[in-house]
């Protein structure tokens, strides 16, 4: 296969919501101790949905276009769902990854379990 | 400066190949002289016209090769390449003194065709001396004085280096060497068809498709009296220094790039036009925010520019500005998930992460001025945008 997919390329040529989200309803920064790669997620959610949001990432293209990727794919989505998409669905999502690449799901589903925690963590202090 | 503006996305059609240190592309006299050659099938030892007329164009290739390096035809030795004549040389010194080893002495900043040579001949009971760079990569000819032991057998060190274009002191360290009575090699595989090669005595390596040739030819130049150990068996061909019925077109590809390239060589636009086209590369580049130019001011190929961005990695780079169809390199090796940092960078005192993030561009004689603006343009853009996606910046 090549190297990169056609979504991967168009993202990391052309990154789409890059930032923080001010005052983000949650946030999520996760970081891969073999290769260094960072993602950090923030998000802002309405009447139980996400509505927008935004991201910053250092390492490999693949990670910086997965990232990009993310940031579209989750909007409209549930919190709670994120923590139930797996490597296999962001893999397919974002139009495939090289064996070498795969920390790139990896660290894609990472971040998405920890802002659907910190989702739920905020969710939960605010009924307390 | 001002840049011309750009499309920050691929751009259909944009080829831009700044990877000349890795290989170029032919030159259109080279691929003539190798279709005009393709016919010509006869084996160069065969004692017949066939024969005949294949060895009279393996006789010119030598040659035009020999003008090239400044020696007598005799003293080429045509094979398969940089990786093949560093290792015969070394390999080959290894064997001949492999019943009483030795000391062998080369730098830190070699290729690895060199430096694992090296290494092996260590696992055969050799003692390698590797000596350091300054911050310019570069050899201090006093150390290799005093690394000379009455039991060295070789020194190896390279002309140009390969990612950062440091032109190392040859002409004074093969004197050195010469001197004690060592033998020298001298990896000039990123110098050959761009700079004199001036080594006192000793072997010269030189690779074809570095200077516009076709790929899987060089040549080993041996200026002299030390043997050269023979490590493919068979007949005499090479004046019995290498068997093997010759890669004649390959060869005669490498004759066609020598001739352009010793032109080359002595026209003095030509020179003025390499400096400022490299000139040119070197402050476009390092006027972007971030660059730290690796690649010495001085005493460097004009053509080969190494710079590292700041907290970038050099890979990402290289990937995106490929996507923008824009052809550089690391200089590093970068495998999946395991980056390891050039051991150049990190020998000239680099710290991991400037090394990490280092990318080289090399140029050649095709590279046009408007090229090198438009790839400092759009590399300008893509390190703005990885420092605009990286966590912490605002």
């Amino acid at each position: 296969m090549a190297r990169f997919s056609k979504a991967i390329i168009d993202h990391f040529t052309h990154p789409k919501n890059v930032g923080d989200v001010p005052a983000p309803d949650a946030s999520a920064h996760v970081a891969d101790p073999v290769c260094g790669d960072q993602v950090h997620l923030s998000v802002l959610v309405a009447d139980g949905r996400i509505i927008e949001a935004r991201f910053r990432a250092h390492g490999c293209a693949a990670a910086l276009g997965t990232a990009s990727i993310l940031t579209e794919w989750i909007l409209g989505m549930e919190p709670a769902a994120l923590a139930r998409l797996d490597e296999a669905a962001v893999t397919g999502k974002v139009g495939g990854l090289t064996p070498g690449q795969s920390h790139c799901a990896r660290l894609a589903v990472d971040v998405l379990q920890a802002l659907a925690q910190d989702c739920a963590s905020r969710a939960q202090g605010q009924r307390t | 400066m001002t840049y011309p503006p750009i499309d920050d996305g691929p751009v259909a059609g944009r080829r831009l190949y700044f990877d000349n240190n890795a290989t170029t592309p032919l030159l259109p006299a080279v691929s003539d002289a190798m279709y005009e050659a393709v016919t010509t099938f006869g084996n160069p030892s065969s004692a017949h016209l066939y024969g005949e007329a294949a060895a009279a164009l393996l006789d010119k290739a030598r040659v035009s090769v020999a003008a090239l390096l400044g020696c007598r035809p005799e003293q080429v030795v045509f094979n398969s390449g940089g990786s093949e004549g560093a290792s015969s040389v070394i390999v080959g010194t290894g064997l001949r003194h492999v019943s009483e080893a030795g000391h062998i002495i080369t730098s830190a900043v070699e290729h690895p065709a060199v430096l694992r040579a090296c290494e092996f001949l260590r696992e055969l009971g050799f003692e390698l001396s590797v000596l350091p760079v300054d911050g310019a990569g570069r050899v201090d000819p006093p150390a290799l004085q005093r690394a000379l032991r009455r039991d060295s057998r070789l020194v190896s060190i390279m002309h140009a280096n390969n990612e950062t274009g440091a032109l190392q002191p040859v002409d004074a360290l093969s004197g050195i060497a010469c001197e004690a009575g060592v033998a020298f090699h001298c990896d000039a595989v990123q110098t050959a068809g761009k700079e004199h090669i001036v080594v006192a005595e000793g072997f010269v390596t030189i690779s074809a498709h570095k200077f516009h040739g076709p790929k899987g030819v060089g040549a080993l130049e041996v200026r002299t009296e030390a043997p050269l150990q023979k490590l493919v068996f068979g007949g005499e061909q090479e004046h019995d220094r290498r068997a093997g019925t010759e890669n004649l077109l390959g060869i005669v590809g490498l004759g066609a790039a020598a001739d352009a390239a010793r032109a080359r060589l002595g026209d003095p636009d030509q020179q003025s036009r390499r400096r400022a086209i490299g000139s040119a590369l070197r402050e476009g580049l390092s006027s972007i925010t971030g660059a730290v130019v690796n690649s010495p001011a001085e005493d460097c190929l004009p053509e080969t520019v190494n710079v590292s961005f700041q907290g970038l990695r050099g890979d990402t780079i290289v990937d995106v500005l490929s996507a923008r169809g824009i052809a550089v390199s690391t200089g590093s090796a970068c495998h999946s998930a395991h980056l390891e940092p050039s051991h150049v960078l990190l020998a000239m005192g680099l710290s991991a992460d400037l090394a990490r993030g280092a990318i080289r561009f090399s140029c050649s004689c095709l590279t046009t001025r408007s090229e090198v603006d438009e790839v400092v343009a759009v590399t300008e853009h893509t390190v703005r945008q990885l420092y605009t996606t990286s966590p912490g910046c605002d």
